[in-house]
C-alpha cells in the first residue's frame, strides 16, 4: 500500500520537477491515522534539536557517559504518544560530542526484554567494542564501550547491531549521532554551537493510535510514507541570515534520498562519512543512501527575511509525504559573520599500495540475500585482510535493489563505478558506506587499520542485513 | 481425533488445528471422511521468477498462477518449502460473495506474523465462492480458489505453522564483556533467539512522575553560563536565556542528563555582557512527562 502511494506521486514528480511545492493536502498515513481536523501538511513543527548528552564524569583525558536502552514515549504526531525503543528512551538518542584524542566511555545498560548492543558506525574502534552482531548485552546486563577517538573529525552515529533484528530496533528508535571534533575544524572556523545542526532522516508509517507501523519486506526493505527529521514530520527551522553547517544522516531502514534545495540552490559539501573532504564541493543534488552522511554549508545570508527555502527529496522513489524533507525560514536582521568556507579543508593521507583484489557478488541466493553465495555465519571467517594493508574490493550488484555496503571499523575510498563517474565529493574524502545501485559495480580501496580482530561488513539495507547479507572479516 | 475436533472452535486451539492439517498431508488421512487437503506451492527462484503453483517445482511458467477448484469443507495448504529463504504469505485479496472471515485473514495487522520463509499455512473453506489470494510481499504471486458445494462448519481459521527456519543459536561465550549480566526482573528466562522483536510499548512501567529539580543555581563561566542542580531522573533539558525584561531569546540549548547532581553549560558570547539575565529551563523524561518551566536569574558583573 505504501508503495502504491509513492508510485502515483512519483509520476507527478517527473512531470513537474520544479513544481515540487508540497500540496496542502498531502495524504500520508500520519494524516489519515492521526485524524487531525485539518489535513496533514508538512512544516507544521519546529525542528527538534537532538539533545546533547552531558558526561557523568569528565577528566583531563576521558569523558564517561551512561545510558539505558529502554522503552520511551516520543511526541511525533500532535496529540499522540508514540512508543519507541530509545537510548535513555529518547528518539533520536542523545548525541555524544567527542574530541579527537580524548577517550569516551559509554556504559550502556539493557532494559529491553531482548539482547541489544551498540555499534559506533564509522568509528575506528577495537573489535571488542565495535558492536559485532554476536557481542550482545543480554536483557538486564550492561557493558562499557570504550571509544579511543584516534581519528579525524567526522559525523559518526551509533545504533543497535544485535544480530537479526536491526530492521526493527533501528526503525523503533535505537539511532543516534556521535560527533567527533578536532582542532583542524576549529582552525577552519566552521559554524559551531547552534549553527552546527545534526539532522537524522528516517521514513516511517503510523498506526491509528499514533504508534510506528512496521511491515517487513525483505525484498525492497521497509518504506514509510512519512519523513521524520530528528523525530518530527518534515519540520521547519528558523535560520539567521548567515552560514550553517548541516549534518545529514540517512537513518532509514532502506530508503535512499536525493537532497535538493528549491530552485536547485547551491549547497557546499564539506564532509562525507569519514570526515572533511580535501576541498569543498558545490552541489545541487546529493544522493544519500542508508547509513551515509553528508555535511553541507548553506549560506542563508543570500536570502531575504521572510523567505522560505525548502529542501526536497528528489529520489525516484520519493513522492507524497516523502518529498518535502524540511523548510528553512529565513529570519530578519543580518548576523555578523566572518566565516567563509576555506578552499582547502584537509590534506589526503598517503596510502600503501593495494596488495589484494577481491570481488563480492551481491545477489539473492538459495537462502535470502547473499554475498558471493554466502549468508551470515558467525562461525566462519570469510576474509582475512592484513593489518595496515590496503585492498581493492569490487562490489558487483546482480540484483534490482540498492545495496549500501558498509565496512565496520575501517574506511575506504571510492575508485570507480559503472553507473558513471564517481561524484567529485566521493573522490575527495573517506567513506564507510557506499550505495551500490541496481546492476552496478563499485570498486573501493579499503584501508585495514588501525585494529586487528573480527569485524563484519554488510549491506546496510537493514532487512537485507538481517536476512543475512553480512560476512565476517578478521584483520590479522 | 474426534474429541480434538469437537474443541476446534475454541480460540487457542490453533496449534492443534495446525497439527491436524499436517497430519492430513503426511498421512493422507481425510478428516471426517469426505474432507480433503489440497496443496499450493510457492515457487521462488530469485527476484524475477516467483509464483504460486499447483505443483512443486523451482521455475515458473510465464504468468503462472495457482487456481484450484475444491469442495466445501476442503482445506488448502500453502507450502512455502520452496521459498529460497524469501518471506512469503498467502494473504486474502478478495472473495465473491464476500466472505468476512477470509477477507479479515490479512495480511495481518502488524504485517509480520503470517509472513514466513519455509513452513506452511492452511485454510478450510466452508462456503461456496471464489477466493482470491496473493503474497503481500510479492503481489505478482496470485491464485484463485473456487469452492463448490453446500456450506459446512469449519474449524477456527488460524492454523499457521512455525517456519522451518532454524533459529541462530546464541554463542556460548561472550568474551568481550567485562560486566556479568545479572538477570533483570523483566528478562526472558529462555535465551534470546533473535527471531522475534516485539514492537515497543509493552514493557516500560507506567510513569506519570515528571522530573524534579533541586538546588538549581546559575553562575557565569568563561564560555557563558553554568547551571548546577540535582535532578530526580534522567531527562532531556531545554534551556534558554534572555535579558531580564526582554522577550528576545539570546541562546537555547537542548541537553540530556542522568539523574543526580549535574551541571550543564550554556555556551554563548551574548551571556558575557554586564547585566541581569533570566534563564528558563524545562525537563522531560523518557515517558514524556514534562516538568513545569522554571526560571532562575544570572547576574553578570
Amino acid at each position: 500500500m505504501v508503495n502504491g502511494f509513492s508510485s502515483i506521486a512519483l509520476l507527478c514528480t517527473i512531470a513537474a520537477p520544479d513544481v515540487l511545492r508540497p500540496r496542502k493536502a498531502t495524504v500520508t498515513s500520519a494524516a489519515i491515522r492521526s485524524q487531525a481536523k485539518s489535513p496533514f501538511a508538512p512544516f507544521q513543527r519546529d525542528l527538534p534539536r537532538i539533545p546533547e548528552l552531558v558526561p557523568n564524569i569528565s577528566t583531563r583525558t576521558r569523558d564517561t557517559y551512561a545510558m539505558t536502552v529502554r522503552e520511551g514515549l516520543a511526541e511525533v504526531l500532535p496529540g499522540f504518544q508514540t512508543p519507541i525503543y530509545g537510548y535513555d528512551g529518547v528518539y533520536p538518542g542523545p548525541l555524544i560530542r567527542a574530541k579527537k584524542g580524548r577517550e569516551v566511555v559509554v556504559r550502556q545498560t539493557n532494559a529491553l526484554p531482548f539482547d541489544t548492543n551498540v555499534h559506533l558506525h564509522g568509528g575506528y574502534v577495537p573489535a571488542a567494542h565495535d558492536g559485532h552482531p554476536m557481542d550482545v548485552i543480554a536483557a538486564g546486563g550492561s557493558f562499557d564501550y570504550h571509544y579511543p577517538n584516534e581519528q579525524d573529525a567526522a559525523t559518526l552515529w551509533y545504533h543497535d547491531h544485535a544480530h537479526g533484528r536491526t530492521s526493527k530496533t533501528l526503525y523503533y528508535g535505537l539511532v543516534s549521532m556521535y560527533l567527533l571534533e578536532d582542532e583542524l575544524e576549529t582552525e577552519l572556523g566552521l559554524p559551531q554551537g547552534e549553527f552546527d545542526v545534526p539532522l537524522v532522516l528516517a521514513d516511517h508509517a503510523f498506526n491509528k493510535d499514533g504508534s510506528f507501523r512496521y511491515a517487513e519486506n525483505v525484498d525492497i526493505g521497509f518504506r514509510g510514507d512519512t519523513l521524520l527529521v530528528n523525530g518530527a514530520i518534515s519540520p521547519r527551522m528558523a535560520v539567521q541570515r548567515r552560514r550553517y553547517r548541516l549534518r545529514f544522516l540517512n537513518a532509514s531502514n532502506a530508503r535512499s534520498y536525493a537532497l535538493r534545495l528549491g530552485n536547485a540552490r547551491a549547497m557546499v559539501q564539506i564532509a562525507g562519512d569519514g570526515g572533511l573532504l580535501s576541498r569543498p564541493v558545490p552541489r545541487t543534488n546529493i544522493p544519500l543512501h542508508p547509513a551515509e552522511r553528508v555535511e553541507v554549508v548553506i549560506d542563508f545570508s543570500q536570502y531575504g527575511p521572510g523567505e522560505e527555502l525548502t529542501l526536497y527529496n528528489v529520489d525516484t522513489e520519493a513522492g507524497g509525504g516523502t518529498t518535502p524533507i524540511m523548510r528553512f525560514d529565513i529570519q530578519g536582521g543580518k548576523a555578523s559573520e566572518d566565516f567563509r568556507v576555506p578552499t582547502r579543508l584537509r590534506d589526503p593521507e598517503p596510502l600503501p599500495a593495494p596488495t589484494v583484489r577481491r570481488r563480492w557478488d551481491l545477489a539473492l541466493g538459495s537462502a535470502a540475500w547473499q554475498i558471493n553465495g554466502l549468508s551470515w555465519d558467525p562461525n566462519r571467517i570469510d576474509v582475512r585482510p592484513r593489518l595496515g594493508s590496503t585492498e581493492v574490493w569490487t562490489f558487483v550488484n546482480n540484483s534490482g535493489r540498492v545495496h549500501p555496503m558498509h565496512l565496520h571499523g575501517f574506511l575506504f575510498r571510492v575508485l570507480e563505478r559503472t553507473s558513471g563517474p564517481v561524484e567529485l565529493a566521493d573522490r575527495l574524502g573517506w567513506k564507510d558506506t557506499v550505495g551500490v545501485l541496481p546492476n552496478e559495480t563499485v570498486t573501493v580501496l579499503a584501508w585495514f587499520a588501525p585494529y586487528k580482530g573480527k569485524y563484519v561488513f554488510h549491506c546496510h539495507a537493514l532487512e537485507h542485513a538481517d536476512k543475512a547479507m553480512m560476512l565476517q572479516m578478521e584483520i590479522v | 481425533m474426534r474429541t480434538d475436533r469437537s474443541r476446534l472452535r475454541r480460540p487457542g486451539m490453533a496449534a492443534a488445528v495446525a497439527a491436524l492439517a499436517v497430519a492430513g498431508i503426511i498421512g493422507g488421512v481425510g478428516v471426517a471422511g469426505a474432507r480433503e487437503n489440497r496443496t499450493i506451492f510457492s515457487v521462488e527462484n530469485g527476484i524475477k521468477d516467483k509464483c504460486f503453483s499447483n505443483t512443486e517445482k523451482t521455475t515458473c511458467e510465464t504468468g503462472e498462477r495457482a487456481d484450484l477448484t475444491i469442495r466445501t469443507g476442503d482445506t488448502v495448504v500453502w507450502n512455502f518449502k520452496n521459498a529460497n529463504g524469501m518471506p512469503h504469505n498467502a494473504a486474502s485479496k478478495s472473495s465473491t460473495p464476500a466472505n468476512k472471515a477470509w477477507n479479515e485473514r490479512g495480511p495481518k495487522k502488524d504485517g509480520i506474523t503470517d509472513i514466513q520463509a519455509g513452513g506452511t499455512t492452511s485454510w478450510t473453506f466452508g462456503e461456496e465462492g471464489e477466493y482470491q489470494f496473493f503474497c503481500s510481499v510479492h503481489p505478482t504471486m496470485v491464485g484463485t480458489i473456487t469452492v463448490e458445494g453446500e456450506p459446512v462448519e469449519t474449524p477456527e481459521p488460524t492454523p499457521t505453522e512455525e517456519p522451518e527456519e532454524t533459529p541462530t543459536e546464541e554463542p556460548e561465550e561472550t568474551p568481550t564483556f567485562s560486566a556479568t549480566p545479572s538477570p533483570s526482573p523483566r528478562a526472558t528466562a529462555s535465551p534470546d533467539d533473535h527471531l522475534n522483536t516485539p514492537a515497543p510499548g509493552k514493557v516500560a512501567k507506567a510513569d506519570t512522575t515528571a522530573p524534579r529539580f533541586q538546588q538549581l543555581r546559575a553562575k557565569t563561566v568563561r564560555e557563558g553560563a553554568k547551571l548546577n542542580f540535582w535532578i530526580s531522573e534522567p531527562a532531556t533539558l531545554q534551556v534558554s536565556a534572555r535579558r531580564k525584561g526582554s522577550k528576545r531569546t539570546l541562546t537555547t540549548a537542548t541537553l540530556h542528563v542522568g539523574l543526580g547532581t549535574r551541571s550543564v553549560v550554556l555556551r554563548s558570547k551574548s551571556l558575557r555582557a554586564k547585566g541581569t539575565y533570566t534563564i528558563e529551563y524545562r525537563a522531560v523524561d523518557a515517558m514524556a512527562n514534562k516538568s513545569l518551566a522554571g526560571t532562575t536569574t544570572l547576574k553578570v558583573k
